[in-house]
């Protein structure tokens, strides 16, 4: 039995201390999933927090067929997804995959988050502008580029912890980047039409 | 290899999960292909971008409010101390409590009425007595005179006093006495006395049932040990050959015997009275509005049962639908 299992067999006895380092080894990283899942460090916090209150709580009910970090990755994402499903009022139907990014469905829950026409196009805010705009993918599609991108999990991984098929994985994720690659497109293109400049760089860009 | 194709399988192709023949095909049209190599060159772009986003630290108040909300979830998991009492399990139970409330509601309507059963109470616990009396003597027998008053409403009286008799025929019993309007006395072995009860039972609807038990083991055990005293004494005298009382002792043994001939008749008639069940019967006919009534209420009944037979398999129901849930919001 490792460290980690010792933690976990303790904590589920209540002994708080041990839960207390299970938090501290897992709290960085829940922490980051869930400010890239809500977007907002409030609501990561929220999030983090019930999730580790949920996984003390829940804890009898692991059995370790999936790792702890599996576990309490999926307890996360399974909360931020239902708070973000809460917010958009969106039908669980239309997360589903067979719905088409084109259509209107997805397109309404966009924020206005785009820059104005004074915005001057850099990587650095590229890099910014990323944050934002996973905020507007679907959850579930959040979900997976979040994963594979961001935290660089495995599509092996993604799909124990997404509970789904490993096909399902591979369509979020390429259909999620896509999505994103589109909407990159759109803002350069916006602002190509305000500065020569800008058009400039970003077709230097596209042939690094 | 299509343009379309290749876009559609690009992040596939960037993340290595696709087959060597896709591989190789991709690569190749990528070699051609300015557009889609561009595009390929954004996605790795992009995916870049994505991987080198800024980590946030999380505040350092956070564990201290993780750690104070798990604290009072134990604290207060310790209050309630039993588990049972934990809301979320009392909820798990509550099906089965409901479907045993209603079970225990509802059963005594469905069950046929009981009959009466009176014992004679001073009768009843002289057999004990009796017992340790007579244990060195006699085997014990118990013997016990039965009598039974029913009245059965019937829809149809003389169909059901034809199947009466034909039953109480092959079970064993005779009619004794019968009136035209329907009232009968009968004797019933002992031992097809409940089946006979029964089955007279589903026939109509017990209006009214007494069932009497007295206890005739004392009596009979007396009667039996005065026999075995005078048969002792029938043949002693037998025996005797004194030759000048030769007359009395005839005499007197011809009494004796006389006197065992009685004892004799009168064990058999207390054994009649113990292996035969006598029973009053008065079948009294109802009104057809009040079968309708009957068959109306049967069914309501019926359906009532079988509503109440689903609760268990509703309550099975609710606790799969419940564990699915609790294990839905674990994952």
């Amino acid at each position: 039995m490792n460290s980690e299992q010792l933690l976990i067999e303790r904590s589920k006895k209540k002994d708080l201390e041990a839960f207390e380092e299970l938090v501290s080894l897992y709290e960085h990283k829940i922490y980051n999933f869930a400010y890239r899942m809500m977007g907002n460090v409030e609501d990561a916090q929220d999030m983090t927090q019930e999730a580790f209150f949920r996984a003390f709580k829940y804890l009898e009910g692991f059995r370790g067929e999936a790792s702890f970090s599996t576990w309490l990755y999926r307890i996360t994402a399974n909360l931020c997804k239902d708070e973000l499903r809460k917010r958009y009022r969106l039908p669980v139907d239309s997360l589903d995959e067979k719905i088409s990014l084109h259509d209107g469905e997805v397109h309404k829950q966009i924020p206005s988050s785009q820059p104005g026409p004074e915005a001057i196009y850099t990587k650095r805010e590229l890099r910014q502008d990323l944050g934002e705009l996973l905020g507007t993918l679907s959850p579930e599609f959040r979900l997976a580029v979040v994963l594979r991108d961001v935290l660089g999990f495995s599509y092996r991984e993604i799909s124990e912890l997404m509970e789904c098929s490993l096909g399902t994985v591979k369509s979020r994720i390429s259909r999620g980047r896509g999505y994103l690659r589109e909407k990159l497109l759109t803002q350069q293109e916006q602002n190509a039409s305000f500065s020569g400049r800008n058009k400039v760089k970003g077709g230097e860009k596209n042939e690094m | 290899m299509k343009c379309e194709t290749v876009l559609e399988k690009l992040s596939l192709y960037l993340d290595k999960e696709l087959t060597h023949t896709e591989r190789e095909a991709i690569e190749e049209h990528l070699n051609e292909c300015a557009d889609c190599y561009a595009e390929f060159m954004a996605l790795k772009d992009l995916v870049e971008q994505l991987s080198v986003l800024k980590e946030v630290t999380p505040p350092a108040s956070l564990r201290r409010e993780i750690y104070q909300q798990v604290a009072s979830e134990v604290k207060k998991a310790g209050h309630f101390g039993d588990r049972l009492l934990n809301l979320k399990r009392a909820l798990f139970l509550a099906p089965a409590v409901l479907t045993i409330l209603l079970v225990i509601v509802f059963l005594p309507i469905f069950q046929p009425k009981e009959i009466e059963v009176l014992e004679n109470m001073e009768q009843e616990f002289m057999p004990q007595m009796m017992a340790k009396m007579a244990v060195d003597n006699f085997a014990v027998v118990e013997k016990k005179k039965k009598q039974a008053e029913l009245i059965l409403k019937v829809p149809d009286q003389r169909e059901v006093l034809e199947s009466l008799k034909e039953m109480l025929e092959t079970k064993g019993g005779y009619v004794v006495e019968e009136d035209n309007r329907g009232v009968l006395s009968m004797r019933i072995p002992v031992s097809e006395y409940s089946d006979f009860l029964t089955e007279v039972g589903t026939w109509g609807e017990i209006d009214y049932s007494k069932t009497t038990v007295l206890d005739l083991s004392q009596e009979y055990q007396e009667v039996m040990k005065q026999r075995e005293i005078l048969d002792n004494k029938a043949a002693r005298l037998a025996q005797s050959t004194d030759g000048i009382e030769q007359l009395a002792l005839e005499k007197e043994l011809t009494t004796t015997r006389l006197e065992l001939v009685t004892l004799d008749s009168k064990l058999h008639s207390l054994e009649q009275e113990t292996d035969l069940v006598s029973l009053d019967l008065e079948l009294k006919p109802v009104f057809s509005l009040v079968q309708v009534q009957k068959v109306f209420g049967q069914a309501l009944k019926n359906l009532l049962i079988g509503l109440v037979a689903l609760l268990p398999f509703l309550a099975v129901l609710g606790i799969i639908g419940y564990l699915f849930c609790v294990l839905n919001k674990m994952r």
